[in-house]
């Protein structure tokens, strides 16, 4: 394959995150997330006012999860030439990535439920959009072991040129760390551990927002210098 | 890749460990950082709730954990000179690293149960949130550092010796020590800090 399609499916990835970001800003007014705390009437309001923003970012939320599949294509081509042998941890990483993503779809389903009848009672429409909230920071739990899986293998390479650069390796196990406290939102309506929290929300935003450029950064590189096609014992 | 797998370590500009190892220890302060200034933060506007709370811990068991952790550190620093020395006591060091460690984690345990048998649980109070939340994250390091131990101890040659890769060694133990770190700030900040 051509390094052009590579370096064009890296560019996946911050698509993802772009159509991710107009539909949670500007088009669906939760970033930053409002907090739990808000009553059912403040949250239909909300949603009822922002109606077609949020259908539409339902739709940008379900297409993200739609393509970004070569971005992660690429990530798992490089885990795969790193791990020899049985391509164990490599498996795992590209399981819990499809099942990641799966979050993200129902994420935008569960908005677009939550706007598609805005006749509907305030209780109604406030459980949907809960249901869109918890998709939105929960899936940190499934990414927790996505990174320390795709750091373990990084760390695992043992060439002298490694294919990816280590310090990415222990970048993985790092977000990995810190993505873990998103698991526990459904425990907090108020405090830094509320979806709305610093330590639930902001920092796993902010850490997961370092992740992705650095992704970007190393495939690129290691496209560039032909990491698919070394051949170091 | 880095000279320190040599048998003889020339200690001058030497990077402890690897240097992407320091991003992820740089990254973990610098968010645990954030975390501590949100503790403060509370514990200065809410100062009367905090200590309402706060007086139910119990300093004993936190002052027994830190020094178990630091026990534990001083014994992975020693395997990392045994190891250097090329001693055969390197595995004796971490499985002793180790053993503190879970005791460490049995401490936790005991004192969580303690808590939530007195109906202190993660929502009773803002301080029981920050409490359980902080030492869980830490706790989560702490489990983490034991794989990392184990899986060391498990790589020893036979008689004792570590004849694997030198930065392996000694960038686990950093991370080791960066465990024991946060735990004395969290005793610090949690525990004696009124």
């Amino acid at each position: 394959m051509r390094n052009g399609a590579l370096k064009l499916s890296v560019f996946a990835g911050p698509l993802w995150g772009t159509l991710f970001f107009i539909a949670l800003w500007p088009l669906m007014h939760i970033f930053p997330p409002y907090s739990p705390m808000n009553s059912a009437a403040q949250v239909a309001a909300h949603v009822r006012e922002y109606q077609t923003g949020y259908l539409v970012g339902g739709i940008l939320l379900m297409t993200a999860s739609a393509i970004v599949w070569p971005f992660i294509a690429i990530i798992l081509l490089y885990l795969r030439k790193i791990e020899r042998g049985f391509p164990l941890w490599t498996t795992v990483t590209a399981l819990v990535f499809t099942y990641g993503q799966v979050t993200v779809f129902l994420c935008g389903l569960a908005f677009t439920m939550a706007a598609f009848r805005p006749d509907a009672s305030d209780e109604l429409i406030r459980a949907w959009s809960d249901l869109g909230m918890f998709l939105l920071v929960i899936p940190a739990i499934p990414g927790t072991t996505q990174y320390l899986a795709t750091g373990a293998i990084i760390l695992q390479d043992d060439r002298p040129r490694p294919i990816l650069p280590r310090w990415y390796g222990y970048l993985n196990i790092w977000t990995g760390i810190l993505s873990a406290p998103g698991a526990v939102v459904g425990l907090f309506k108020i405090g830094p551990f509320a979806w709305n929290g610093i330590a639930a929300f902001w920092i796993p935003a902010v850490v997961f927002g370092v992740w992705i450029t650095a992704t970007q950064i190393v495939l690129l590189s290691a496209i560039k210098r032909n990491a698919l096609q070394d051949n170091q014992p | 890749m880095n000279g320190a797998d040599s048998d003889t370590p020339n200690l001058s500009g030497h990077v402890p460990g690897e240097p992407g190892l320091w991003v992820l220890i740089f990254g973990d302060l610098l968010v645990f950082g954030v975390l501590f200034v949100t503790y403060a933060v509370e514990f200065a506007t809410n100062g009367a709730a905090v200590h309402l709370s706060q007086i139910k811990l119990d300093r004993g068991l936190g002052l027994a954990n830190t020094a178990l952790l630091l026990t534990s550190s001083w014994c992975i620093a020693h395997a990392v000179i045994a190891a250097r020395k090329g001693l055969p006591q390197v595995r004796r060091f971490i499985w002793a690293a180790t053993a503190l460690g879970v005791g460490f984690v049995g401490v936790k345990i005991a004192e969580w149960s303690h808590h939530i048998g007195n109906g202190d649980t993660l929502n009773s109070s803002s301080f029981f949130t920050f409490y359980f939340m902080y030492t869980g994250i830490h706790l989560l390091h702490v489990l983490i550092g034991l794989g990392v131990l184990t899986w060391l101890g498990l790589r020893c040659a036979p008689d004792g010796r570590w004849t694997g890769s030198f930065a392996t060694l000694e960038g686990s133990a950093v991370f080791w020590h960066l465990v024991d770190l946060l735990w004395v700030m969290i005793f610090a900040l949690i525990y004696l800090l009124r």
